[in-house]
């Protein structure tokens, strides 16, 4: 009867012990499914972490650019609001230009009337409060009536309102309509009511004149002497010599080049020095756009018409258009609009071209500082080729100066040897196998330094595989659960214990292989990166360094240009007299 | 000689400066000019000889006429030279120093003593043949033409 008990007692177990190992079955295989699932996931990490960084990358590009967009849009829009108000303010100036040449031209012809003449002008006179202009063209009409009395009250009128250019504008006339002596003197007395430290832009249209020689042999002796007189007298100040070097230093500097990124691409990413690198490789490309800029100047051909009243009557209109100081600040502001829709948003480089360009345009500068302005930016001032020409060829000191101490600026920045770093980052195997980085230099020995990365990936996969492998620790532990298990078991029945200890070990071995077979995947995976792993680090160090030799030998050529743009300005043509001049010299 | 004035007035504080302010700017901006103007092809010669003089006797005396020659410029009590060394690694720079007649190389890794040090980028980026270092601080670097660039 027991044994009948105990028999089914025991198939009672041994269904129990059936059931409890097809569950296990069942663990085991959901628990294999979890795994090779857990394995995607890893991977998929690793890509989303790398087209993560790439978004991120074309995300900070495209915010870069959609700024620099919406500053030229800015810019475009003020410009032209800009100009707009200057038309606005300024616009009915244009009739009084327009007509004081134009009457001018009439005298000449003589197919006007004194009447009509004399009604415009004191239409006009009317119309334009304030204007110099106006009062003038009342004289001139006054003086074409021979009405002396009308004509000396015009013209004390409009000297009052602007002395420098009713002088200015009466000694080209007089020179245009013949009376010599008369211009003369008018010049002289201009010349001397001036003060050298603080000429008005106007004082331009002199050299304009004396360029295109306007004022004949005696007016252009008369300011020859006045110019050198000034100059002594100016230049014996270290200071005004070396702001003209440094407003020539500016120049060069505004030529600078952008560096084209795409053309480094590794060298870009691999050395912490690449932006001090960058820099020098575009101060070095000044000289070429320099050279280039400089050339064209020195070959330009002047070609000056033959009648002199034509002449005259453009320097006459260069006069009264360009000059009016109540429109600069606009102009300024048009300046550095117009600076920054020409850098593509760029604002920084756009505010430093546009103060170099400003600086032609102060109300008062020193006879020196226009000169060199005539040189540098030679339409700010309303002058011509053949004026900049000459202006440059009085500069040529500064100039050659300034061409020094601009490279011995950007020379004391050289860099010698480039420090090169690969992070934990910089291929998809660096981060995976968490690469803990390395650093370099140029300098160093390429075998040496390729054996020193090759020690580092070693570590790095060592440790990694020591980190992954299955550990005989798991071994132990597993052997703590079954005896923990049987132990507990046993506590309560002996079959209990029997059946506990079976369902512990099943439990334990299917814990044991699983984690085995991840290991062992993973451990496998790493011995064959690290081949691979190890070439695309070498890759990349070796075209970080072909593309530091690239850019070195870039930056020789760019430096060497120093030397030719020397020569250039050394040789500057400094005889006025290479322009065609077909006719009298008056 | 002028020289020594200057280097007595500038050397003894306890002194009360003897000149007045206004000779004193007039002959800074004179020194100024004086360093400016060309050197001579001589002095280029005699600095090649000095890295290829072994008998210290020859050395002393090129060392000897170096000094003069700077001091017949008038521009200023000169500290010392700095030039790209061409002896090949691992030297890379070396400074003359014209007051102790010492002649040192550097390596890359050696850091260079103040005020020279300031001259280092300038000497390796190949465009000057030497950086006088005078001892009002400044540093004039000196194309292979002789010309010199005032910085």
């Amino acid at each position: 009867m027991v044994e009948d008990a105990q028999y089914r007692n025991f198939s009672i177990l041994q269904d129990e012990i059936r059931r409890v190992n097809h569950n296990v079955g069942a663990v085991a295989d959901s628990v294999g499914q979890v795994s090779a699932q857990v394995g995607q996931v890893h991977a998929d990490l690793t890509t989303t972490q790398t087209q993560l960084n790439e978004l991120r990358d074309k995300f900070e590009q495209f915010v870069n650019r959609a700024e620099r967009i919406a500053a030229i849009q800015r810019s475009e829009t003020v410009v032209g609001n800009l100009e707009a108000e200057l038309d606005r303010t300024y616009g009915h100036y244009k009739v009084v230009r327009r007509t004081s040449i134009g009457t001018l031209q009439a005298f000449d012809i003589g197919n006007v009337t004194d009447r009509t003449v004399q009604q415009v002008s004191e239409e006009l006179m009317i119309q334009t409060p304030r204007y110099w202009l106006a009062p003038a063209l009342v004289a001139l009409a006054a003086w074409s009536r021979d009405d002396k009395d009308l004509c000396d009250r015009s013209i004390e009128a409009a000297f009052t309102r602007d002395p420098a250019k009713t002088g200015l504008f009466f000694a080209l006339v007089l020179r245009r309509q013949g009376r010599t002596a008369a211009s003369a003197r008018w010049l002289r007395h201009y010349l001397t009511s001036l003060d050298p430290r603080a000429l008005t832009r106007e004082f331009a249209v002199i050299l304009e004149a004396a360029s295109q020689d306007a004022f004949g042999t005696q007016g252009r002796h008369m300011i020859a002497t006045q110019l050198t007189e000034w100059n002594d007298l100016l230049r014996a100040d270290p200071a005004v010599t070396a702001k003209q070097i440094d407003g020539w230093v500016t120049e060069i500097t505004t030529h600078r080049g952008t560096l084209d990124e795409g053309l480094y691409p590794q060298l870009a990413k691999v050395s912490p020095q690449w932006p001090a690198l960058k820099d020098l490789l575009e101060h070095a490309s000044a000289h070429g756009n320099v050279i280039a800029k400089y050339t064209a100047v020195r070959d330009a051909q002047i070609s000056l018409s033959s009648d002199m009243a034509d002449r005259l009557d453009n320097i006459l209109e260069t006069l009264v258009t360009e000059y009016d100081a109540e429109e600069l600040p606009v102009v300024r502001d048009v300046t550095y609009h117009k600076a920054v829709i020409e850098h593509e948003g760029d604002t920084a480089r756009a505010r430093q071209d546009a103060d170099a360009l400003n600086a032609a345009l102060d109300e008062t500068m020193d006879v020196a500082t226009l000169q060199t302005q005539l040189a540098l930016h030679p339409e700010m001032l309303g002058a011509t080729v053949g004026t900049q020409q000459i202006a440059i060829g009085v500069g040529i000191n500064d100039f050659t100066q300034a061409v020094q101490k601009y490279a011995a600026g950007y020379r004391q920045r050289y860099i010698d040897n480039l420090d090169l770093a690969l992070d934990g980052q910089h291929s998809t195997f660096a981060a995976t196998l968490g690469f803990p980085g390395w650093q370099t230099n140029s300098s160093t020995n390429q075998m040496y330094a390729e054996q020193s990365l090759a020690q580092v990936w070693s570590d790095t996969v060592a440790g990694y595989l020591n980190r992954v492998r299955f550990k005989e620790s798991n071994y132990a532990i597993a052997a703590v659960i079954l005896i923990v298990a049987t132990i507990f078991g046993f506590l309560i029945n002996v079959a209990a214990g029997v059946l506990l200890m079976l369902a512990a070990a099943a439990g334990c071995g299917i814990w044991l292989y699983v984690k085995k077979t991840a290991a062992d995947k993973l451990y496998n995976e790493a011995v064959n990166m690290r081949e691979q792993a190890l070439h695309r680090s070498i890759d990349i160090y070796r075209a970080a360094l072909a593309e530091y030799v690239d850019a070195r030998i870039a930056y020789s050529e760019e430096d060497a240009k120093a030397n030719q743009l020397a020569e250039l300005v050394s040789t500057w043509p400094t005889t006025v007299g290479n322009h065609e001049e077909a006719g009298l010299a008056g | 000689m002028l020289n020594n004035n200057f280097r007595r007035v500038h050397t003894h504080q306890a002194t009360p400066v003897t000149r007045a302010p206004a000779t004193d700017a007039r002959f800074a901006a004179h020194q100024r000019m004086n360093r400016l103007r060309l050197r001579r092809g001589e002095l280029f010669q005699a600095l090649r000889q000095l890295d290829a003089a072994t008998d210290q006797h020859a050395y002393r005396q090129i060392m000897q006429w170096v000094n003069e020659e700077y001091e017949a410029r008038q521009g200023g009590t000169i500290m010392g030279l700095f030039a790209k060394c061409y002896l090949g690694p691992p030297y890379v720079d070396h400074r003359l120093d014209l007051l102790g007649s010492i002649c040192e190389h550097f390596t890359p890794a050696d850091p260079v003593p103040v005020p020279y040090g300031q001259a280092r980028a300038l000497a390796q980026s190949g465009a000057y043949a030497h950086i006088e270092i005078y001892s009002d601080g400044s540093m004039v670097p000196v194309l292979p033409d002789g010309t010199a660039v005032e910085l």
